[in-house]
């Protein structure tokens, strides 16, 4: 398994050399704005879509990623390991050093974690693999919220592995701005005040205190001991580190679970600290395709880091 | 920016969950009831309650390490007739999704099973050498034991056969590292095994012996290879598994089943939520557990407010205290306007006299309320009679009448034009006041803490003696709120059909906005319709709902038969919904009557004619 061994902050300038670029093909208007601007230099391209919803702007964006020479692939979620298992390994053949680039954008938190999954069992000695993210436009949170459907960590490869069952959890949440999810799993859970925050902050100022404002029972139990922290949504590297940190400090005392609400960028990140903590389990709280279509448009602001994952490297956890 | 405060990790001795708290810490904040005395006896014992009850307060009280620094008045009896030492088992839902994951699906169910079962047992064990770590490390006089490094090898090199781990020193530490090293091995032969067939997985785990130990067995084992070494030979110890509900079912299973026929070396007091099919099942098949005899089983919900009062009572003194606060509840938060009594001292006036409370409320009622008024002139009473000629109808029409006629005066909205509509519910002011917030909380420590703290704090913050209305209300609706996200979080199970069930969160508000219009905008009935009863339109997933329900305190169980502690389904169960939900809604703090339930929410369409549920009918059971 390859082991993460550096993550920063990139340039927004497209890559020169890139072997995939993978994107996601779905109904939101957000979903080819990165591959737009970066899918020039790519050897090959595959955009991911869906077998459910393809609606709002769907056709445009499947049309688009056609036209544009990539590998248009509508994928189920159960088939959606094997698919992106069976396309990187044609591509990973007798290269020693990957070079890939994925746009996170219209992404579920499941196929995330199979992709980082899927990128950490390459058999390659390196990949250096340069995630974009396409920040939408305020949208407001849908009122009437769909159901929850699934409650579990985001794939089975991420659910963490205690040897002390005896620890009690505590989590560290990303919070998004649907009014009281956040506490909601957090009471699911059981974890009550042992609840580590963060809460987004970035180009699109509207999100800021609609944030706080969804939050506002959770932030009352935890802020005044200074358990709740902003994030720079531009710097998903520094937000790495930050939170890297964080797990290292509660892991002797309790079994850390990472719950990303909010930006994908959140998730993504992650995902990527549970790589180098095999006891931490990420996960995700869903509505599926329950959840009502909303097409997000893209902003113009596109936050890009790179990610180096090599073989044979001691386990940090 | 700046960075999260790595180093405050303390969770703090108020925490609203147990499962934070050292046994210290647990023993300090202990407010005692009925409920330990049940649970501490020298049997088998059944806990039974939703989330926040106090089950694992309860459990960890009876670890030594909480027994021995315990300094409350009952303490030394306790220490005097608690001979077993109490191990505590932890488990919790992350952990169990866990093992759930164990092998990426890709196990057969028989292998998986087996992995399961392997890392249950290495967990038991591992706390059981916790507890005998503890004892001999113990600066207390209970329970502690003195172990020469002689013995300590001795014991550990026994422990390191019987458990078939290798320490790398034979001492108790170094056996629980090997404990934890198994269960890091457990999980790579998991992942490897879900590389091979299932025939070859199988042949690989049969090979591993220590995957194979039964726990119960195993716990007995070596609990008396300790007590031998510290000449105790037949001393008792308990296993306290916590939060069963959250253990896979066959484990569940394995356990109840148990009660019958344990080791009687080793107690197992048992804590789980109240319905669980399978811990039914084993209790009630024809070779089950003999509740009394082979076991006890305590209850802690109560299906009417007046039981929960003095738990109430004995918390509110305690967190008050640790605030450096000497205030009783009623100065602090009033009297709740449910509570029809006389608190006018020397006076001594009926609250029901004219120009008192009771009597306004009456007033404002029947003048704007046709149906009370209708009411009140079919029990002979004329308000505006002399007192004389209606006194004697106090206690059995007005004191009981009281509480709806305050709850319809307050909903029922007179408008400056004289017109009554039933107003929107904007604040729960009606629902602040001792009683009610002790009824709220419904006796569940965790939900009393968390209600009852921010109204602590509001009296220190602001120097204050009494906590207006407004507050509490604020805290009643912030509460509820954060109960409803909880139940958003509850998965639907999705059937594909078409006919999927109402989401827990919409259902309840369903019944609660139902129950609310008929006791409000109906005609006045002194016992109103408040909780319901499951009938045989209700469709499954509805009812396994109701059933996550009852098990996080949302929905409670009504049915005061001792022997329904534990549920298997909600089929035929009596429910309400909690007095938090009940505040939210606008309905009485109380049971009241009972419907069945068809008759309370829309059927969707597609069961409709599965059974006559077409008319929303009130049928009283």
């Amino acid at each position: 398994m390859l082991t993460l061994i550096s993550i920063e902050n990139d340039s927004s300038a497209p890559s020169s050399n890139v072997d995939i670029f993978i994107a996601a093909c779905g109904y939101e208007g957000r979903a080819r704005a990165v591959a737009q601007k970066f899918h020039l230099h790519a050897k090959r391209k595959i955009a991911l879509g869906f077998s459910s919803q393809r609606e709002l702007e769907y056709e445009a964006n499947s049309r688009w990623f056609t036209s544009a020479g990539f590998d248009l692939i509508d994928v189920d979620d159960h088939s959606f390991r094997e698919t992106i298992d069976k396309y990187l390994a044609e591509c990973c053949l007798g290269v020693e050093a990957l070079r890939l680039e994925v746009d996170i954008s219209c992404f579920n938190r499941f196929r995330l974690g199979h992709i980082v999954d899927a990128l950490r069992l390459l058999p390659n000695q390196e990949i250096v693999v340069a995630f974009r993210y396409s920040i939408a436009e305020f949208t407001p949170p849908i009122e009437d919220a769909a159901p929850t459907v699934t409650v579990e960590p985001v794939i089975p490869q991420f659910s963490g592995w205690t040897t002390r069952p005896d620890k009690p959890p505590a989590a560290i949440v990303g919070l998004g701005y649907e009014p009281n999810k956040a506490i909601g799993i957090i009471d699911h859970l059981e974890i009550n005040n042992a609840t580590w925050a963060y809460y987004p902050l970035g180009p699109i100022p509207e999100y800021y205190q609609r944030v706080l404002n969804a939050n506002h029972s959770l932030l009352n139990i935890i802020q005044a001991d200074g358990r709740c922290q902003p994030y720079d949504v531009s710097e998903p590297a520094q937000l790495f580190h930050e939170m890297n940190s964080l797990v290292d400090t509660l892991k002797p005392h309790f079994n850390p679970i990472l719950i990303p609400f909010g930006p994908k960028v959140f998730a993504l990140v992650a995902l990527l600290v549970a790589t180098l903590h095999d006891d931490v389990g990420v996960w995700r709280v869903s509505s599926g395709s329950l959840e009502a279509p909303v097409s997000r448009e893209p902003s113009g602001h596109v936050v890009s880091f790179s990610v180096t994952f090599k073989a044979a490297v001691v386990n940090r956890s | 920016m700046k960075k999260i405060e790595h180093h405050n990790l303390a969770i703090g001795a108020e925490a609203f969950n147990a499962k934070y708290l050292e046994p210290a810490e647990i023993a300090h904040g202990f407010v005692y009831s009925n409920h330990f005395e049940q649970l501490a006896g020298d049997y088998h014992a059944v806990l039974i309650g939703p989330r926040g009850s106090g089950k694992t307060t309860l459990l960890k009280m009876l670890q030594p390490s909480a027994l021995a620094v315990w300094k409350g008045p009952e303490a030394e009896t306790f220490r005097a007739t608690v001979t077993y030492s109490g191990v505590f088992i932890a488990s919790d839902i992350s952990w169990s999704k866990q093992l759930n994951a164990l092998g990426y699906g890709k196990l057969s169910e028989e292998n998986h099973r087996t992995l399961v079962l392997a890392c249950f047992t290495t967990h038991v064990i591992h706390a059981v050498l916790e507890t005998m770590a503890s004892r001999a490390n113990s600066k207390f006089d209970y329970k502690a034991v003195m172990l020469s490094d002689d013995q300590e090898a001795s014991l550990a090199r026994k422990l390191a056969i019987v458990l078939r781990v290798k320490p790398e020193i034979p001492s108790l530490l170094a056996v629980r590292q090997a404990l934890r090293n198994r269960l890091s091995d457990i999980r790579v032969i998991a992942n490897s095994c879900s590389l091979l067939s299932h025939e070859q997985c199988s042949e690989r785990l049969a090979s591993l012996d220590y995957l194979h130990l039964d726990f119960l067995d195993i716990c007995s084992n070596i609990c008396a290879s300790f007590n031998e070494v510290v000449n105790e030979v037949g001393a008792r110890w308990s296993l306290l598994f916590d939060e069963l509900e959250t253990a896979p079912d066959w484990i569940v299973d394995q356990l109840f089943s148990a009660l019958r026929m344990s080791d009687p070396r080793l107690y197992l007091k048992l804590a789980i939520s109240p319905v669980s099919g399978t811990a039914y099942r084993a209790l009630f098949k024809h070779d089950g557990a003999s509740l009394g005899h082979d076991y006890q089983q305590i209850r802690l919900w109560y299906s009417d407010r007046s039981d929960s009062k003095a738990f109430c009572r004995a918390l509110w003194t305690s967190l008050t205290k640790k605030h450096g606060l000497e205030i009783t509840a009623e100065e602090a938060l009033g009297n709740s306007v449910f509570e029809p009594k006389d608190n006018r001292g020397a006076r001594r006036r009926s609250p029901y006299s004219p120009g008192e409370q009771w009597h306004k409320v009456f007033t404002s009622l029947s003048r704007k309320d046709g149906s009370f008024s209708t009411f009140l002139k079919q029990k002979g009473i004329d308000l505006s009679a002399s007192e004389d000629l209606w006194a004697s109808k106090k206690d059995s029409v007005l004191r009981k009448a009281a509480p709806v006629a305050a709850l319809r005066n307050f909903f029922l909205h007179e408008t400056v034009k004289g017109e009554v509509d039933p107003r929107k519910r904007k604040t729960l002011q009606i629902y602040a006041g001792a009683e009610s917030i002790f009824a709220i909380t419904e006796g569940n420590p965790r939900w009393f803490i968390s209600l009852v703290s921010p109204l602590i704090n509001y009296l220190v913050r602001s120097g204050e003696r009494k906590v207006p209305n407004s507050e509490q209300a604020k805290e009643i609706d912030a509460a509820a709120d954060r109960l409803i996200a909880l139940l958003k979080t509850i998965p639907i199970e999705r059937s594909g059909s078409g006919d999927d069930v109402l989401p827990l969160d919409v259902l309840l508000q369903e019944i609660g906005d139902k129950l609310h219009t008929e006791l409000v905008e109906k005609r006045f009935s002194i016992d109103p319709v408040q909780s319901f009863w499951v009938d045989d339109s209700i469709s499954e997933r509805t009812q396994a709902l109701l059933a996550s329900a009852v098990n996080r305190g949302a929905v409670m169980l009504v049915d005061d038969s001792s022997s329904k502690a534990i549920v298997g389904d909600m089929l035929n169960a009596r429910l309400r919904l909690s007095f938090l939900l009940a505040a939210k809604y606008g309905l009485l703090l109380r049971k009241g009557k009972v419907v069945r339930l068809s008759g309370l929410i829309t059927i969707p369409q597609s069961q409709v004619g599965k059974s006559d549920v077409s008319q929303l009918s009130f049928d009283i059971d």
